[in-house]
């Protein structure tokens, strides 16, 4: 058997983080996971928080006040719990990880950029991906642009929501859309990949060119769905920006996003190279005893289990969508190690799927203290040497709130920190 | 297939994770993808409404069954094994349906070849017969692995540990010197080894679709293995494809008692020695910069890269591991005409993954990726149990 300093469980932001902060720490991981995490479905883009309280209903600017607002209100929320500066730390880290990947991000943990999404709104986002830097108040015009054979992104519809949006938000530009036919056999649908990879290819990439050289000026910026290349995103992205003299923009698409899927990649490629081990598709489970966690077991094919030993272990399985927490209408079970999950105290959820304050099941997940360490019911440490990160943690609502990535970049950071000193204390 | 198979269609989600992780997506943008062909074509096909049937089955035989989107989903579906189940309804040409059949028994064609392997490399080499198999859709493009026989040196000692090895088409009829060196592991490790009389494990029938004869080979050799297993042995192999198949695929297709008790047993030749703790002698190790790729079929075994662990302990400096790429040739498919240049198209990333750097050493475990990483790169392709059996003094 080998013996890992640190294992991961899940390969979502957090998991991927906390591998990245053990393994810079030199020390030996093994990442756990039964599939490719959520971020391969979601933007990339680095929301902390953009609305707080969640019923709030213009987004906070300045995040640094919101998280004001949130510690000193009561709660259980992950930022809560590990402080500002963990927060800030975790920001500085991923910035700098982003850059060795070659996918360099921008953005700090202070303000919020409003950018717009598939569906025209003006979002709150706080670290962006190189293809999403611009300041959108800084144009004149503003050229929405999609593809005819990708159904998924509606040029005009986004159009005409943008137009709303930056009246609410008194910002000024002319905002007007065009559909660009790439020339692909649509005998099957398209989704963004398709297309993406289809970008990378030089006479696709020149009908898009043909079509919108000279007609874009350079005070116009044009906003694309996010399908501008998959690995060669440099070639398509920079390649378009020079081609057409103008500032360009990824609008994160509908699942497979590509945003995500550059991010995760790189990440993945950047931990193979520091010797990370990966073990992927099959459920892990937790042997558990003397307050610790002494190995996890995975299935593999033909249903031999095999057994993995750490020092430390990091929970970073997601939610009920990540497949970390199961649910039924009366229940919560936490896969891996069977830690009990909190439940929002009265109804679970409200009639108004789209209510100001959110779900209160969004709420639910695991009690943690300072170290990120699982507790029980009365607030003891169930597992000394697990750490746990992103959202199966209690007491937030990334949905409502804009903080689902922020959670999982910054308490996977933490949690990747606690594992190492784990591991050193020994 | 099982019911709980019919019962996870319904966590597919549509995500299309798996989607971006097709490598025949990648590289062939009018197949329709593992969410499509599997999982979706699946669910219509059950309610018997499928209208485009025959349109969707002919994208089955582009199906690589690499794998990969079943590692993907988040949620436990396996679009793979709806590909190969229905792989069966693929209504070829008579022509191509002959070539498939040859193909896939490629285990018949070792055993005559390897009678005269001198003789066999000669006309395998010939262009008139070359040309002949071009006619019957076989790629000309395509370099055929060599014919070799040798006499195998195993102990006679008795041992409480016993192994028995299941070699599989290649290490029997092309590179005697892969089962030589897995006995002289199995062996180092303290194992009595016996070598399984059996022939091919099935997988290139099964990706033929040639589900009954399939059927049969694995009925045979889930019986003499079960012998094996009850008499304290273990099972081992040292090719990718054979161990999944043994581990995995039986049991998922086919409905044969013993199936699980096989399935249990079996090792991959990495596997076994890392969970024996075996120490090898390699102190001084002797190559640096080598890369290993993983074959798919390794990565889908769940075991993580037990071969890398060993190398990178006893025999090498710095080992790159590469398990992002599929090689393309997925058994016979990179033999068929029609899909030739498809596969090398496939496998081009790996091969300039693999040109970029000048490694000492290219490593793999599988034969046939093996194969088209020679034909891609023009280097010599080795496969890990033969630089580690090195390192055991005689």
């Amino acid at each position: 058997m080998v013996m890992y300093d640190v294992i991961v469980i899940g390969s979502g932001l957090s998991g991927l983080i906390s591998a990245s902060v053990s393994s810079k720490a030199g020390k030996s991981v093994l990442v756990i996971s039964k599939g490719l995490g959520n971020i391969y479905s979601s933007s990339g883009f680095i929301d902390i928080l953009g609305y707080y309280p969640p019923e709030r209903k213009l987004p906070r600017k300045n995040i640094k006040e919101g998280m004001k607002e949130l510690c000193a209100f009561g709660s259980q929320h992950p930022y809560k719990i590990i402080g500002q500066e963990a927060v800030d730390e975790a920001c500085d880290f991923f910035i700098n990880l982003t850059e060795i990947i070659g996918y360099p991000y921008s953005g700090n943990s202070e303000e919020n950029k409003l950018l717009p999404t598939a569906a025209g709104a003006l979002a709150p986002t706080a670290l962006v991906p190189p293809t999403a830097t611009c300041n959108i108040a800084d144009f004149e015009k503003i050229l929405v642009v999609g593809f005819e054979e990708y159904i998924d992104f509606y040029p005009s519809y986004v159009a005409e929501n943008l137009k709303c949006e930056f009246k609410k938000h008194n910002l000024n530009a002319d905002v007007e859309s065009k559909t660009v036919k790439l020339g692909l056999d649509t005998t099957r649908e398209l989704n963004s990949y398709d297309i993406a990879v289809q970008m990378e290819n030089s006479q696709i990439f020149n009908r898009v060119v043909d079509v919108l050289k000279g007609k874009v000026g350079k005070n116009t910026l044009v906003a694309m769905p996010a399908v501008l290349g998959v690995t060669k995103w440099q070639q398509v992205y920079y390649g378009l920006k020079e081609e057409l003299n103008c500032e360009i923009l990824e609008i994160p698409t509908l699942p497979p996003s590509i945003t995500g899927m550059r991010l995760a990649e790189g990440i993945k490629d950047y931990l193979s190279s520091l010797e990370v081990e990966f073990h992927m598709g099959y459920q892990a489970k937790g042997i558990t005893g003397d307050g610790t966690c002494q190995g996890i077991t995975v299935e593999s094919a033909g249903g031999k289990i095999k057994t993995y030993k750490a020092e430390s272990y990091v929970l970073a399985t997601g939610g009920i969508l990540g497949g970390g927490i199961n649910s039924t209408q009366r229940t919560f079970e936490e896969m891996v190690f069977g830690i009990p999950v909190a439940a929002p105290d009265g109804n679970w959820s409200v009639n108004d799927f789209f209510a100001p304050g959110g779900q209160p099941y969004a709420y639910s997940g695991i009690k943690v203290n300072e170290k990120l360490n699982p507790l029980d019911e009365k607030g003891n440490v169930l597992l000394a040497n697990v750490y746990c990160a992103g959202k199966n943690l209690a007491g937030y609502d990334p949905f409502v709130e804009k903080s689902g990535n922020g959670v999982a970049l910054t308490t996977g950071y933490q949690a990747g920190v606690a594992a190492v000193k784990g591991c050193d204390r020994k | 297939m099982s019911d709980n198979r019919k019962e996870m269609l319904d966590f597919c989600l549509k995500c299309s994770i798996c989607h971006t992780q097709c490598p025949m997506v990648a590289k062939n943008p009018s197949y329709p993808g593992p969410k499509h062909l599997g999982p979706e074509a699946e669910r219509l096909r059950l309610t018997g409404k499928n209208p485009s049937r025959d349109e969707q089955n002919k994208y089955l035989s582009y199906c690589l069954n690499c794998k990969r989107c079943d590692e993907a989903c988040p949620h436990g579906v396996k679009p793979s094994v709806y590909n190969v189940k229905n792989k069966t309804s693929i209504n070829n040409a008579g022509q191509e349906s002959l070539r498939d059949w040859i193909l896939a028994h490629n285990d018949w064609w070792g055993r005559i070849a390897g009678k005269m392997p001198g003789v066999s490399n000669f006309f395998l080499k010939n262009p008139f017969i070359k040309t002949g198999m071009s006619l019957l859709g076989i790629a000309p493009q395509r370099s055929f692995p060599a014919y070799k026989s040798k006499k195998l040196k195993i102990a006679r000692d008795t041992k409480d540990k016993k192994a028995v090895y299941f070699r599989g088409c290649y290490a029997r009829s092309n590179e005697p010197d892969i089962a030589q060196s897995v006995i002289k592991l199995l062996e180092y490790a303290g194992y009595q080894v016996e070598i399984a009389p059996l022939g091919c494990c099935g997988t290139p029938v099964i990706s033929n679709g040639l589900m009954t004869e399939a059927k049969k080979i694995a009925e045979k050799n889930i019986q003499t293995l079960c012998q094996y297993v009850e008499k304290g042995y273990k099972i081992v192999s040292s090719c990718p494809s054979c161990t999944l198949t043994l581990k995995e695929e039986y049991d998922e297709f086919f409905d044969i008692p013993g199936s699980k008790k096989v399935s249990q047993s079996v090792w991959d030749i990495f596997e076994l020695l890392l969970h024996d703790n075996v120490e090898f002698p390699g102190s001084n190790k002797k190559f640096s910069r080598v890369i290993y790729h993983v074959p798919c079929h390794l990565k889908a075994q769940g075991i993580g890269t037990p071969a890398a662990n060993l190398i990178r302990k006893y025999v090498v400096n710095s080992l790159k591991v590469m398990d992002k790429y599929c090689c393309g040739i997925s058994g016979t498919f990179g033999f068929k005409k029609e899909k030739y240049d498809l596969s090398m198209k496939i496998g081009n990333d790996l091969f300039e993954e693999i040109k970029k750097e000048p490694y000492s050493l290219v490593l793999t475990d599988c034969g046939t990726c093996k194969l088209q990483i020679e034909q891609g790169t023009g280097l010599h392709v080795i496969h890990p149990v033969v630089i580690l059996a090195e390192t055991i003094e005689k």
